[in-house]
């Protein structure tokens, strides 16, 4: 069965019930809507409104999706509930990523926030972290073309708590 | 007559948005799309908080406090908290810090997340404002401290400081060493009666390897008595204990000793690390008798195991103890009879 997601710019995606489901958020706008799986008239009557979503950020967002339907759930460990502990970045995803511009990338991480789909949402905070990790702080700062706005006083108070891991 | 079906949606839409993280995400879009134009760099700051927030709990803390490039990162790496499963702070001088830096220089993404390291210089003078904010936003799975601890030293002050720090912290199992066996009083003075009681009752376990009166009887008692009657969350208390303690402690949870012989009017049960074998104190290279004595007792009360070192039992200056609470019938039994021991029978 197939599912009908509608853009902020009011293009139409057919998606397999499947794909829509590994969003959360678009579950329970089905779920609200009455639509279900063994229902072919709940879902060919009905479209789901994504209005924070643009056409270009849901075609990747199914490229992945599409990827990724076969995935085993993760089970939520004791930790897991606390915090994560560190995600892998797929090859196949690091890949994906790749293609995308940073202001797309940046789009991208707010659809997955808003879809709620925590594998996409993991993979590209995890790719935000790892551009940052290992850096030095103006090396950070000049990367995201970040203007210093920290007063001598709250810069020497910085360094004071990061002497351990100054050079 | 039912309410209107898209009625209902925005309303679950609605919550939705509020329930999602990005709830201030048509600002994001907006931000995006004026950067493309200038897509060189990340526009990490058009990202809501919360996700620069999500970002940041990838990072090492290392990572996160040197990130902190401008007063909106500054804030929101405060604010935004995060776990760690393993931390380890302690320090290093002279060849071994100049190790520990050429390494991770070279192997920079070796400690990544799951277990981190903070190293302090022991030539260097330190403030713990580092480890005060950490302990604002982070969650901790095993935190283990470990200074040698000297009254003439120049960080003596921020050590201290930072032992009284661990309280703070919202953390499962501490671990506070001082590289020591015996430490002197001012330990005694951090980790007092009030750091016990809270400590206990918010960590799940705590390991105080080293020998010292800092711990009350009392306290251990009314810790026992709590564990005992389940009305504890604390899991495992792992101690150094001066002999004449331990006895003390033995008859105030009501266990008499006597000629190698327990005795209680409680229903106890008592075991111990089974002999070693014949053929394989042959092998034993260090000239020890073990064959006798040198074994490990477990004391059972309920759901609460207490295990006493061998040494506790040779009449030495002190030993080490251990109490555990089991929390399931299935874990209790395995530690009674899944270990290979003997049961003491008086």
């Amino acid at each position: 069965p197939n599912v009908k997601l509608v853009t902020s710019d009011n293009e139409e995606f057919v998606v397999d019930f499947r794909i829509a489901k590994m969003s959360v958020t678009v579950s329970r706008l089905m779920e609200a809507m009455n639509m279900s799986e063994t229902d072919d008239a709940s879902l060919l009557s009905n479209s789901i409104p994504l209005p924070n979503v643009t056409k270009a950020v849901m075609a990747r967002v199914i490229e992945w999706c599409e990827k990724h339907k076969n995935d085993e759930p993760k089970e939520e460990k004791e930790n897991d509930k606390r915090g994560r502990t560190t995600h892998v970045v797929s090859d196949w995803d690091k890949e994906f990523l790749k293609n995308d511009e940073f202001g797309r990338l940046c789009q991208l991480m707010g659809a997955a926030n808003y879809l709620e789909i925590k594998g996409l949402f993991n993979d590209i905070s995890q790719t935000i972290a790892n551009m940052i990790h290992g850096k030095k702080s103006d090396e950070i700062a000049e990367m995201f073309n970040i203007h210093c706005d920290l007063t001598e006083a709250e810069k020497k108070e910085i360094r004071k708590k990061t002497a351990w891991c100054e050079d | 007559m039912s309410r209107d079906p898209v009625d209902d949606l925005v309303e679950e839409m609605k919550r939705m948005e509020q329930r999602s993280l990005g709830r201030s995400l048509p600002s994001v879009k907006k931000n995006c799309e004026m950067v493309e134009e200038d897509d060189s760099y990340f526009p990490i700051l058009s990202l809501p908080d919360e996700l620069i927030g999500e970002v940041f709990s990838f990072l090492s803390i290392e990572d996160r406090f040197k990130a902190r490039v401008n007063k909106k990162l500054n804030e929101i790496e405060l604010k935004s908290k995060y776990f760690v499963k393993s931390l380890k702070i302690g320090e290093l001088s002279g060849a071994e810090m100049v190790d520990y830096v050429t390494n991770k220089k070279q192997y920079p993404y070796g400690k990544y997340r799951n277990e981190q390291e903070i190293i302090f210089d022991k030539e260097r003078e330190y403030s713990s404002d580092s480890i005060r904010r950490i302990s604002q936003n982070a969650s901790i799975g095993q935190l283990s401290v470990k200074f040698d601890i000297q009254l003439n030293s120049i960080n003596s002050k921020f050590h201290r400081e930072i032992y009284d720090l661990t309280k703070n912290f919202d953390v499962d199992h501490l671990i506070l060493d001082f590289q020591r066996h015996f430490v002197t009083e001012d330990v005694v003075n951090i980790i007092n009666s009030s750091f016990f009681a809270e400590v206990t009752k918010k960590c799940k376990s705590l390991k105080l390897p080293f020998l010292s009166h800092s711990v009350t009887l009392t306290d251990l008692h009314e810790l026992y008595e709590a564990m005992v009657a389940g009305s504890s969350k604390f899991r495992s208390l792992e101690m150094g204990i001066f002999a004449s303690d331990f006895f003390e402690f033995l008859s105030l949870i009501g266990v008499t000793y006597r000629e190698r012989k327990f005795f209680s009017n409680k229903d106890i049960q008592v075991f111990e690390d089974p002999a070693f074998p014949e053929e394989l104190l042959e092998h034993l290279m260090y000239g020890l008798d073990l064959s006798d004595g040198y074994r490990h007792t477990y004391i059972f009360d309920g759901n609460v195991e207490l295990w006493i070192n061998y040494a506790l039992m040779q009449e030495s200056l002190g030993g080490e103890i251990k109490l555990r609470f089991h929390e399931s019938q299935e874990s209790l039994d395995n530690a009674k009879y899944g270990r290979n021991l003997v049961k003491m029978l008086w």
